[in-house]
């Protein structure tokens, strides 16, 4: 019995810290993401992104952008891209051995021709098969790779070996970009000096329903069925709080993989993307981070808060939990491969703070959540505590949770509000009402799903079925 | 986020399993006990409100002599009484009291509950209002014969082995207000446990929910107001816009006429008092200046003195918050406030980089190459995206020599080197080759690259030759930077040297190599072409990217 107590109370007390240092962080995410997004958009008030465009001396930039099977939209995708108005630009997209006509659709719009170009092997990869420019000069920054299919990060690593540029930034093709948005991801690479800014990244949002035209975005519209709807608030909540505030902090450990910019030459003494995780965008960015902090050499990983990149959500339950699957495996892959860092002092606030933060809070929060609701729910019944009890705690959980999307919402609607109706608000914080017992439990029960397919060791991307944007014409 | 919530609850769980502290009686059925281990500290006072009986009635029972100070006994036999104890069976058994056990027939089994006195319990519908009412007469009386020792010492000592509530099974019904009262009593008594903050709980929940609806009135009153100074503003704009139009086309040079022109609609001239109105007419008044020339655009600025707008511009420059600070600035070199270019200097090596380089563009309009004299005293390092903004603003003028070039690359500050080596290099300032040369000796190696990019435009004889020497000791993109100029300023004397290149290790340097061989030497096709033959891979690929380029 004593063991018992001791056991018991050690589990108590270790939980009670926990949480309470869990409670801290979030205060203290919400505190510092405020800073920093004020600090932001004063800043912003001085800033004319437009000089970039067009100056000469402007960070030369590649933009890489693999493509597995997009033949029904990769036309206008790449129209989007070489729309973007920069001078030291190129675009390369990697045809990742995909099974459609892809490649044949991009060959015939963008009179592309085969050609002889020498490609440096600094990170391997899988084989090329040919490289495509285009005769036509309107064309001239369009690069294009096919290749052997390898993944996501092996395509990005032909691209990155291909790429001439200084800096790299990793696009989903499928996205669409706001007109400003690299102009926007390339100034904080610029703004220091005594520290080399590493990678730089920026918010995504959700744009199912929104309204494109010709690979641009028209109009704003929040989606209108739920699970995109309540994805929507999810990355509200998470793009512009957390990761704000772990900006703030220098302790950013993930630049999304639908759009950020890296420092080429220090990708490449990284070793480029690692092909054997589903978590490519993380383990980079730590891999990166890792290197500079063991070499003690000063860095920043940037991120601005401002909407550059929005993707099409998963509209099924399906497709999302085979995407919260792979989220999970992945984010078990990078730590596992980085577990020298956990609370090791010679990695700084990254080895201290960033690194056990995601360890107990984003990777072990599926599995402790599951055990505390399933056991807590299983005493009542049983009646070791009573009903009243456990509703109260359940009252309590829903408000919190409520409160914090509520927050993000203001946060939202203070910075850069892109629902401009008040109905789209509504709708917003109706979600937020019914995201803790519709929406919550699936993703979490896909994430343990990705826990058990990691012990599995299943590699296996998933299929990302996606279906396409609204095309409509806007009324004048 | 609710993980934190859930393992808040699971938190619970564990608590309410850690509470396995068991009583264990003694004695006879007409007498029972319970063996107290005595913690230090504990007096008979403390021990006898944890127990809710008089501390004198345990010395006595211990055949001891009662005393306020520290015990010596090491364990004290604590007496039940109807006071202090509820037989099993007994209709007062409430939640919340703690069972006590007796052994008999070698079993261990519940005889009746501890009642620690801190509360009566509500007697179920079927006890008799007598037993109550002896109950209650019984425990006034002990209370007030013992009202100092119940008053008296710390109860801390009790954490040690603190008795833990456990949801008696046997449970009638029970007052809400006997449930709270005995949470608080155990809360006190020593570990923290969960399950008696339900009131805390399900307030803090009430709380929560109250304050998140605070957030949503504020969400739409934010909106509210927005959307009514959009309209404001759209409404004022129009006359502001008019009012800006007139004084741009105004060829008046009377001052009287002038005066007339830029008299205020009456509309503005209302709420011209508000800081608001005021900012929006600088405002309009900046946009229209950016994309206007001569007499217009001094028109402008003498509407911004006329309306005394340029003392809410002195007002921002004198403030402490830096983004007024630099507001104020920005305000002032737009309306060609140049008297203001002392205060301004000052500002140029801010400790705030946005007030330093909002100061430093506002010199450099007032100006131009002059104004870089700010470089001299700079110690704050120039952002890149500074250096291309203060380009472009250079970019725009007439003079294309920067002052004092030579010491500013000898500056200590090497962002002001890098700087300037950028400025040589677009305005192709030729005089300063060999002050350039001698950068490519700079410990700096991001110095370096920059002077070797600036060669590429400010190249002479000598230059290829200078750069062939620096090559071995560089690091590689600066080589690669080197063998990118050499594909410029090179010449057939560089052609060894280059084809020697062809067989360094990384491939950026080979493809680098053969490119600028073939822009030096008349035969690097055909050199390229024997290495390709003899080494294959790389080199064949390399043959195939130059023939490429030079069909393209």
């Amino acid at each position: 019995m004593i063991w018992f107590d001791i056991i018991s109370g050690i589990i108590s007390y270790g939980i009670f810290l926990y949480s309470l240092s869990l409670v801290i962080i979030y205060v203290l995410i919400g505190i510092f993401s405020i800073i920093e997004t004020v600090r932001h958009l004063r800043a912003n008030s001085f800033t004319d992104f437009r000089l970039l465009a067009s100056s000469p001396l402007a960070p030369s930039v590649s933009i890489i952008a693999p493509a597995y099977n997009e033949g029904a939209t990769i036309i206008e995708n790449v129209r989007s891209l070489l729309s973007i108005y920069y001078s030291n630009l190129e675009v390369i997209i990697i045809n990742d051995g995909s099974t459609d006509d892809c490649l044949e659709k991009l060959v015939d719009v963008y009179e592309l021709k085969k050609v002889d170009e020498f490609i440096r092997h600094a990170i391997p990869t899988r084989p090329i098969r040919g490289i495509y420019k285009s005769t036509n000069p309107v064309y001239k920054k369009l690069v294009v790779i096919d290749k052997v299919n390898g993944g996501k990060a092996d395509a990005l690593n032909t691209g990155i070996n291909m790429a001439c540029n200084d800096y790299i930034v990793s696009i989903d093709v499928d996205c669409i970009l706001e007109q400003d948005a690299l102009l926007k991801i390339v100034k904080p690479l610029m703004d220091e000096n005594s520290k080399r800014v590493i990678a730089s990244g920026g918010v995504v949002r959700i744009a199912n329903s929104c309204i494109i035209e010709d690979g641009s975005l028209v109009k704003v519209v929040l989606p209108k069925k739920y699970l995109p709807r309540v994805q929507a608030l999810e990355y509200i909540r998470a793009f512009l709080l957390g990761r704000m505030a772990w900006s703030k902090l220098n302790g950013l450990l993930l630049i999304s993989g639908a759009f950020g910019a890296f420092d080429k030459d220090l990708v490449i003494k990284c070793g480029g993307y690692n092909p054997n995780t589903v978590g490519e965008d993380m383990e980079l960015v730590v891999r990166m981070r890792r290197y500079m902090e063991e070499r003690k050499e000063p860095y920043l990983v940037k991120y601005i808060p401002d909407p550059l990149c929005w993707t099409e959500a998963p509209t099924s339950f399906k497709i999302l939990a085979r995407q919260r699957n792979r989220w999970m495996r992945g984010m078990i892959e990078t730590l596992r491969a980085h577990k020298t860092m956990f609370f090791n002092p010679r990695y700084g606030l990254i080895g201290m703070i960033s690194y056990p933060y995601w360890f107990f809070f984003e990777m072990l929060a599926p599995v402790v959540e599951t055990f505390g609701l399933l056991s807590f729910l299983i005493m009542a019944i049983v009646g070791l505590v009573e009903w009243h009890f456990f509703f109260s705690i359940l009252f309590f959980i829903v408000a919190f949770g409520f409160l914090f999307s509520t927050f993000a919402i203001l946060m939202e609607v203070m910075s850069y509000h892109q629902y401009k109706k008040r109905t789209e608000i509504l709708k917003l914080l109706l979600v937020a009402l019914t995201e803790p017992f519709v929406f919550h439990p699936f993703v979490v029960w896909s994430s343990l799903q990705g826990f058990v397919d990691y012990l599995k060791k299943k590699k296996s991307w998933g299929t990302m079925t996606r279906e396409g944007f609204k095309k409509v014409i806007v009324p004048n | 986020m609710r993980i934190l919530l859930t393992i808040i609850t699971c938190f619970f769980l564990a608590a309410a399993f850690g509470q396995k502290q068991k009583f264990i009686a003694g004695g006879s059925s007409t007498d029972l006990y319970i063996n107290h281990k005595v913690a230090s500290k504990e007096t008979y006072s403390s021990i006898g409100n944890r127990y809710n009986i008089s501390p004198q009635k345990i010395a006595y029972y211990n055949n001891l002599e009662f005393h306020n100070g520290k015990l010596l006994a090491k364990y004290l036999k604590v007496p039940l009484s109807s006071q202090n104890f509820v037989r099993m069976g007994d209709t007062r058994i409430v939640e919340g009291l703690t069972p006590v056990f007796k052994k008999a027939n070698g079993k261990m089994g519940i005889i009746g509950y501890l009642n620690r006195g801190l509360m009566q319990p509500k007697i179920s519908e079927d006890a008799s209002r007598e037993d109550l009412s002896s109950s209650i007469k019984d425990s006034v009386r002990e209370k007030t014969t013992n009202a100092d020792s119940i008053a008296g010492p710390s109860r801390d000592s009790v954490t040690m082995v603190a008795p833990q509530p456990v949801v008696a099974k046997k449970v009638t019904a029970v007052s809400k207000e006997f449930r709270i009262d005995n949470n608080k009593a155990n809360r006190k008594r020593g570990f923290f446990r969960p399950k008696e903050y339900v009131k805390e709980f399900f307030s803090s929940a009430v709380t929560l929910t109250v304050i998140t609806f605070c957030l949503i009135g504020l969400i739409y009153f934010y909106l509210s107001v927005k959307k009514k100074a959009f309209l404001s503003r759209q409404r004022l704009k129009t006359h502001v816009v008019k009012l800006i139009s007139t004084a741009i086309i105004n060829e008046d040079e009377d001052q009287a006429a002038q005066d007339e022109t830029f008299e205020l609609p009456r509309m503005l001239m209302k709420q011209f008092q508000s800081k608001d109105v005021r900012q929006l007419v600088i405002d309009e008044l900046i946009v229209a200046k950016k994309s206007l020339r001569g007499k217009a655009a001094l028109n402008l600025v003498q509407l911004y003195t006329y309306l005394g707008l340029l003392k809410d511009s002195l007002e921002k420059l004198k403030s402490e918050k830096w983004y007024i600070k630099a507001k104020g600035i920005q305000e002032l070199a737009m309306m060609d406030q140049s008297k203001m270019m002392l205060p301004i200097f000052r500002q140029t090596n801010s400790k705030n980089e946005f007030v330093r380089m909002e100061a430093q563009s506002a010199i450099v309009h007032f100006g131009g190459f002059k104004g870089l004299r700010f470089l001299h005293i700079l110690t704050y390092p120039i952002s890149d995206w500074q250096q291309i903004k203060l380009i472009e603003q250079l970019s725009l003028l007439s003079e294309k020599e920067l002052p004092d070039a030579n010491k500013l690359l000898q500056s200590k500050n090497h962002s002001v080197v890098i700087f300037t080596l950028k400025i040589i290099s677009v305005f192709h300032n030729l005089a300063l080759h060999d002050d350039v040369i001698q950068c490519l000796h700079h410990v700096n190696p991001d110095v370096r690259y920059h002077a070797i990019k600036c060669l590429t435009n400010i190249y002479d004889d000598t230059t290829a030759l200078t750069l062939q020497d620096v090559y071995t000791t560089e690091v590689i993109r600066n080589r690669i930077a080197i063998l990118q100029t050499l594909k410029v300023v090179g010449s057939t004397e560089q052609a060894d040297f280059l084809y020697l290149q062809l067989f360094e290790d990384d491939d950026s340097i080979k493809l680098a190599a053969a490119s600028a061989l073939i822009e030096c030497c008349p035969d690097a096709l055909e050199l390229i072409g024997e290495v390709s033959s003899q080494k294959g891979y790389p080199y064949t690929n390399i043959l195939h990217h130059i023939k490429e380029g030079l069909t393209v």
